[in-house]
């Protein structure tokens, strides 16, 4: 990879600032009311009891989601009139993706280990964080290899975002969001293909062997990434 | 060496460039000149490899030109493109950083003598000066074959003389092929070599300036002392007012006579006679 690689991923990173504004207002109101649930406790009031939210760190999610959406949608036509290649785009996306997945992966565990449990076991008494390195199990392992499931997990979830958004002006995009909706709808009710559904998320999201759960996400990012190859190679802008 | 072969582009039903061939075969400041539609940011955007040829061959130096080929020693940037909302600066050292041949020191020379508030954000920019940015960007790319879309558009008198001293700065610096789109033709003949003009998707004529300034006059006369001189003359445009006629031709030049005066055509006039907007007769 060139510098110029890494020259693009920069550029990204520096605009997805509505990403950044929109997650960082979402975290600032689950704060704001931290911190009242926290004033009020003071009143021996605890209306946070037995109740089950999103964990902190995890509002940190949408900085990759709408990065993944941004980056080809908004970002790609600017970077091609500042001069970028489509080659250096490619691969500078997928920095982004890495370093993003990294970032929200060991905030979301350091969150889950410091602020959530401090916020949970005082003021959400009964209740927990429905963080995923809990809810998918990942935790079970150890917070290394759940640092790993997870990263490997948002990596894909980032390409595949990228991807669909990036097709999304093309004939085959419209005829892909059909063909998911129709996955999603056609395979839940039917007992057989639910049991393929089942398969695929478990394998992705909720296998035992985190090693081929880990592995599996980044075989299928890999492969849903180099379409963008294809994709981007005759991207009009 | 840059080759058109027979290049057809239609979009849906339309066809914006009908089966051109050109050949450019040096270095040189080239103006292309059409009207709006003609298919001036078509042609360039094929050359650039940012869009597919329907039909036939782009070639430069022996590489055919595709999206999938985009050819590393072109650079296209439309003036009206958007940019990142970046300081003026920022977007110079991104500019800087994703382009090879990027020359960082004339940008900034000319972001210094065009006044442009570096620490300004792009979107805090006028009309001209953001036009002018994207100019610089483009300008201070030494690659093989510059391609300027409307780069004066939204400039002042100012602006766009400073800009036609950037322009002959930039190519004195680093021969190569620049070629602009423009409106303007007067103005940018003070610069440019030769001339592309194109109408409806055709090449019209692909000429020097000097040959356009020895071929290209005007008769004025009586219209029965010019209409005879007319025969065997590619007479391009028309306009009679009263008994008097002035005929615009483009073709070798004649000794007129007694009663006939030729006159030099401006440039401007000569584009709108060539594309047909010329057959004026006022009474």
């Amino acid at each position: 990879m060139k510098n110029k690689s890494f020259a693009i991923a920069k550029i990204n990173f520096k605009n997805i600032k509505l990403a950044y504004t929109i997650t960082f207002i979402t975290m600032g109101c689950i704060l704001a009311q931290d911190i009242v649930y926290i004033i009020l406790s003071f009143f021996n009031i605890y209306p946070g009891e037995n109740n089950s939210t999103v964990g902190f760190g995890n509002y940190l999610y949408l900085i990759i989601i709408l990065g993944a959406i941004f980056i080809p949608s908004m970002n790609f036509k600017k970077m091609m009139n500042l001069g970028g290649k489509r080659k250096d785009f490619f691969w500078g996306c997928i920095i982004n993706y890495i370093i993003m997945a990294a970032v929200m992966s060991l905030a979301g565990i350091i969150f889950y280990y410091t602020y959530e449990a401090f916020i949970f076991s005082n003021y959400y008494k009964g209740g927990f964080s429905l963080n995923p390195v809990y809810w998918f199990g990942w935790i079970n392992n150890n917070p290394v290899i759940a640092f790993f499931q997870q990263f490997a997990f948002l990596l894909f979830a980032a390409v595949f975002i990228h991807t669909l958004t990036a097709i999304q002006d093309k004939w085959y995009g419209w005829i892909t969001d059909i063909i998911l909706i129709a996955i999603i709808s056609v395979f839940t009710p039917i007992a057989p293909l639910r049991s393929v559904l089942i398969w695929f998320f478990n394998l992705i999201i909720f296998h035992s062997n985190a090693l081929l759960q880990i592995i599996s996400c980044l075989i299928l990012s890999a492969a849903v990434y180099a379409l963008n190859k294809i994709i981007f190679a005759r991207k009009p802008f | 060496m840059i080759k058109f072969k027979n290049v057809t582009k239609k979009y849906d039903n339309t066809i914006a460039i009908d089966n051109i061939s050109l050949t450019i075969p040096d270095n040189g400041l080239y103006c292309l000149l059409g009207r709006n539609g003609a298919g001036k940011t078509t042609l360039m955007k094929l050359l650039a490899g940012h869009i597919d040829a329907t039909n036939g061959d782009i070639i430069i130096n022996d590489k055919f030109i595709s999206p999938g080929r985009m050819p590393d020693c072109v650079n296209f940037i439309e003036s009206s493109s958007a940019q990142f909302n970046m300081k003026v600066a920022a977007l110079i050292d991104s500019a800087a950083e994703l382009q090879d041949s990027f020359d960082y020191d004339f940008a900034q020379e000319m972001i210094k003598r065009l006044e442009l508030n570096q620490n300004k954000k792009y979107k805090q920019l006028s009309f001209g000066m953001k036009t002018m940015l994207t100019t610089i960007i483009s300008l201070s790319n030494n690659s093989k074959v510059i391609l300027l879309d409307e780069p004066t558009l939204g400039f002042d008198a100012i602006m766009r003389d400073q800009f036609n001293n950037l322009l002959l700065e930039s190519y004195n610096a680093h021969p190569r092929v620049i070629i602009v789109s423009t409106h303007l033709i007067d103005e940018i003949a003070k610069v440019t070599e030769r001339l592309i003009i194109i109408n409806n998707g055709k090449i019209l004529m692909e000429t020097g300036i000097e040959d356009i300034d020895q071929k290209a006059y005007t008769l004025t006369g009586a219209t029965s002392a010019v209409l005879p001189l007319l025969d065997g003359l590619n007479c391009i445009g028309k306009t009679t007012m009263g008994s008097v006629m002035a005929a615009h031709i483009y073709d070798k030049r004649i000794t007129p006579p007694d009663g006939v005066n030729i006159d030099r055509i401006s440039l401007q006039d000569f584009f709108i006679n060539i594309v047909g907007g010329g057959n004026k007769n006022e009474k």
